[in-house]
C-alpha cells in the first residue's frame, strides 16, 4: 500500500524519540564502562562524559578481581541461585500439579490455602518471619536462604493455571492405562510445560540473583554473603559514606574507578545473557494475565 | 461399569503436597500467627506465649509519635507521585514502539529498554549514588562545567522522592511496556484499515482506536497500582537511604525494618507492620472490587 503523503515527518520524529529513549537507557551503563577504563585522574576531574578518557587503565579491574569478596560473592550466588531455583521449581510443581487436577478432593482447599498467603503484606510479615527463622536456629545458615522462600504463591498459581490448560481427558486416559500420578506428572505434564516452567523458573532465578534484603538480614558471616550483599557494601554503602565527607581527597580517586569496575564485573554476565532469555519474560507477562 | 481404579489417586496427590503444606505452615502461617506479638510486650527470653498482653499500647505509641505522620506522608507521597509520574511512562513507550514499522529497529529498541529490568536494584542504586555524587558524579560534573555549584543530591531531603521515582521509571518502564504492547497487538488490524479508508490520520487512529483498545488494560493496571499504593518496596528504598534524609526517605516498611530488625523493638515494629497490612488489605479489596465491577461492565473485554 502506498503511504499517504506527509506522514514521513511524524515517522522521523517517532524514530528520533525512541532512539533518544534508548540512549538515555544505555547511557548509564556506557558511562560506567567508560569510567572503569579511564584514567582515574580524569574521573576525579569530571572529564569522563561518554567515552573512556586516555590513558586507559585496567588497574581498577586488576584490583577488583583480586578482591576475594567478589569471588566469594559470586560463588555463593551461584550456589543460592542453582539450588534455590531448583527447590523453587520442585515445590511449585508439587503444589501446582495436584491443584490442577479437577477431580482431586483437596483442590479447593489447596487453592485457598495457597492464595490467602498472598494477602499478607511483606512489611507485616517482616518481623514475625524473622522471629520464626530465628527460633528455628536458621539464622546465619545457607539453608535459610534456600528454604525460607522455597515457593512464591503467585508463581504457584500461575503454574497451576498453566497445568489446567492440559485437557483432563489426557490424565484420565493415562490413569486408565495404569499410570501412577507421578508418571503422569513426569511423563505427560512436565514435557508439555517446558515454556511455562522456563518462564517461572527464570522469574525465580532473577529473584534469587537480585535479592539482597533477606540475605543481609539472615546472614552475618561474610563468607556466606551472596553477590548483591557484597555489592551493597562495595558500591552503595561505600559511596554514601564518602559523600558525607564533602570533598574526598585524591587518594579516593582510584577507589572511584574500582567501584565502576565492580559494577561492570557484577553486571556483565546478565547484560550478555538477557537478550537471549528475554522472550520468556515476554511470555511470562501473558502467562500472568491468564490467572484469575 | 464400575471402575476398580480411580481416576485420581488421592493418596499420591496428598503425598506430593506434604512438603508444600509443611512449607506454607512453617514459613507463612506460623509467621502470620506471630503477628499477635503486636498486642504483647514480647520478650525473646519469655517466648510469645509467656509475654504479657498490652492491648493496643504499641499502636497508640506509634499513632502518637512524630514518626506516624512522617512515614505515612512519605509512603503515600511516593505512591501517589509514582502513579502520576511513573504510571504513564510504559504506556507512552508502548505506543511509541507500536508506531515503529521497522521490525529490526523495534526489536532492538525493545531489547535495549528491557536492560535495566535485568540489572539488580543494588547496582542501579549504586550507579545512581555515584552519578549524583557532588565530587566525582557526572551530573554534578555537568553542573560544574556550566558554572553552577555542585548539588548534594543524596543529602538533601527534597530530592529523595524524585530520585526514587526516576530510578523506578528507569528500571521498570521497559518491562511494563511489554504488557501494553501485548494489549496493542490484540487490537483488530481491520479497525485501522477501515479507519484509513474513512480518511483517518495517525492522530485520529490513536485517539479512536488504539487508546480505547488498550483502555481496559490501562484501567486494570491502574487499579493494581492503587492496590499496592502503600506497599512501597523496602528493598529498593532502603538502598537509597541515609541518616540525613530520613525525614523524606523513611517509609512504613523501612521504619519497620529499622525499629524491628535493627532496634530489636519487635512488638512495636510488628504493630506498625500490622497497621500497614490492614491498610494495604483494604486498598487491595477496594481495587479488586472496582476491577471486578469494571470487568463485568466491559463485556467486550
Amino acid at each position: 500500500m502506498k503511504r499517504r503523503s506527509g506522514s514521513i515527518i511524524p515517522d522521523v520524529i517517532l524514530y528520533l524519540i525512541v532512539t533518544l529513549i534508548c540512549i538515555v537507557t544505555v547511557y548509564p551503563f556506557i558511562y560506567v564502562l567508560s569510567a572503569s577504563l579511564s584514567d582515574p585522574q580524569a574521573l576525579y576531574e569530571n572529564r569522563v562524559v561518554f567515552l573512556p578518557v586516555a590513558p586507559f587503565s585496567v588497574e581498577s579491574y586488576r584490583l577488583i578481581l583480586r578482591d576475594s569478596r567478589i569471588w566469594t560473592g559470586y560463588a555463593n550466588t551461584l550456589f543460592y541461585v542453582t539450588f534455590g531455583t531448583a527447590i523453587n521449581l520442585i515445590m511449585s510443581i508439587l503444589a501446582a500439579y495436584p491443584m490442577s487436577r479437577k477431580r482431586f478432593s483437596g483442590r479447593k482447599f489447596m487453592n485457598i490455602f495457597v492464595s490467602v498467603t498472598m494477602f499478607i503484606s511483606a512489611t507485616g510479615m517482616m518481623i514475625p518471619l524473622y522471629l520464626v527463622v530465628k527460633s528455628l536456629h536458621l539464622l546465619n545458615t545457607r539453608l535459610s536462604i534456600l528454604i525460607v522462600f522455597a515457593a512464591f504463591p503467585f508463581y504457584v498459581i500461575i503454574l497451576r493455571s498453566f497445568f489446567e490448560t492440559i485437557p483432563e481427558e489426557l490424565f484420565e486416559a493415562a490413569r486408565i492405562d495404569g499410570a501412577s500420578e507421578l508418571t503422569i506428572l513426569t511423563r505427560i505434564v512436565l514435557p508439555l510445560s517446558g515454556a511455562a516452567l522456563a518462564t517461572i523458573g527464570l522469574y525465580y532465578l532473577t529473584n534469587r540473583w537480585n535479592g539482597y534484603f533477606w540475605a543481609m538480614v539472615f546472614l552475618n558471616d561474610e563468607k556466606k554473603f551472596p553477590l548483591q550483599v557484597v555489592l551493597r557494601q562495595l558500591i552503595v554503602l561505600a559511596s554514601m559514606g564518602e559523600e558525607m565527607d564533602a570533598n574526598i581527597g585524591k587518594a579516593a580517586t582510584n577507589a572511584e574507578a574500582v567501584k565502576y569496575a565492580t559494577i561492570v564485573v557484577a553486571t556483565l554476565p546478565i547484560a550478555v545473557i538477557y537478550p537471549f532469555i528475554q522472550k520468556y519474560f515476554v511470555k511470562g507477562v501473558t502467562l500472568g494475565s491468564v490467572k484469575g | 461399569m464400575k471402575k476398580k481404579f480411580k481416576l485420581v489417586d488421592e493418596k499420591a496427590l496428598w503425598l506430593m503436597l506434604v512438603p508444600v503444606i509443611a512449607y506454607f505452615i512453617i514459613f507463612k502461617y506460623i509467621p502470620v500467627s506471630g503477628i499477635i506479638i503486636a498486642f504483647k510486650r514480647y520478650s525473646p527470653f519469655k517466648g510469645i506465649a509467656a509475654s504479657p498482653w498490652v492491648g493496643f499500647l504499641y499502636f497508640k505509641q506509634f499513632f502518637h509519635s512524630v514518626y506516624f505522620g512522617r512515614v505515612l506522608r512519605n509512603t503515600l507521597m511516593i505512591g501517589l507521585l509514582s502513579i502520576v509520574i511513573a504510571f504513564p511512562m510504559p504506556i507512552i513507550l508502548a505506543l511509541l514502539l507500536n508506531g515503529i514499522k521497522n521490525r529490526i529497529f523495534k526489536k532492538t529498541a525493545q531489547t535495549i529498554t528491557l536492560l535495566p529490568y535485568f540489572v539488580s536494584f543494588v547496582v542501579i542504586a549504586g550507579i545512581a549514588i555515584n552519578f549524583l555524587s557532588p565530587s566525582t558524579g557526572v551530573i554534578n560534573g555537568i553542573i560544574k562545567r556550566l558554572g553552577g555549584e555542585p548539588i548534594y543530591f543524596m543529602q538533601q531531603p527534597q530530592y529523595f522522592w524524585f530520585i526514587y521515582i526516576a530510578l523506578r521509571i528507569f528500571k521498570t518502564t521497559g518491562y511494563t511496556a511489554i504488557i501494553y504492547l501485548a494489549a496493542l497487538t490484540a487490537i483488530d488490524p481491520n479497525l485501522y484499515e477501515a479507519a484509513e479508508c474513512d480518511g483517518a490520520g495517525r492522530f485520529h487512529k490513536l485517539i479512536y482506536i488504539t487508546l480505547p483498545g488498550i483502555l481496559p488494560t490501562i484501567i486494570i493496571m491502574f487499579l493494581v497500582r492503587i492496590g499496592s499504593l502503600i506497599s512501597v518496596s523496602f528493598e529498593e528504598v532502603l538502598l537509597l537511604q541515609n541518616d540525613v534524609i530520613l525525614s523524606t526517605a523513611e517509609v512504613i516498611s523501612t521504619f519497620v525494618y529499622r525499629r524491628g530488625l535493627i532496634g530489636a523493638d519487635y512488638s512495636y515494629a510488628t504493630a506498625v507492620g500490622l497497621f500497614e497490612t490492614v491498610v494495604a488489605l483494604f486498598l487491595v479489596i477496594f481495587s479488586n472490587r472496582l476491577a471486578r465491577r469494571f470487568k463485568s461492565e466491559a463485556t467486550l473485554w
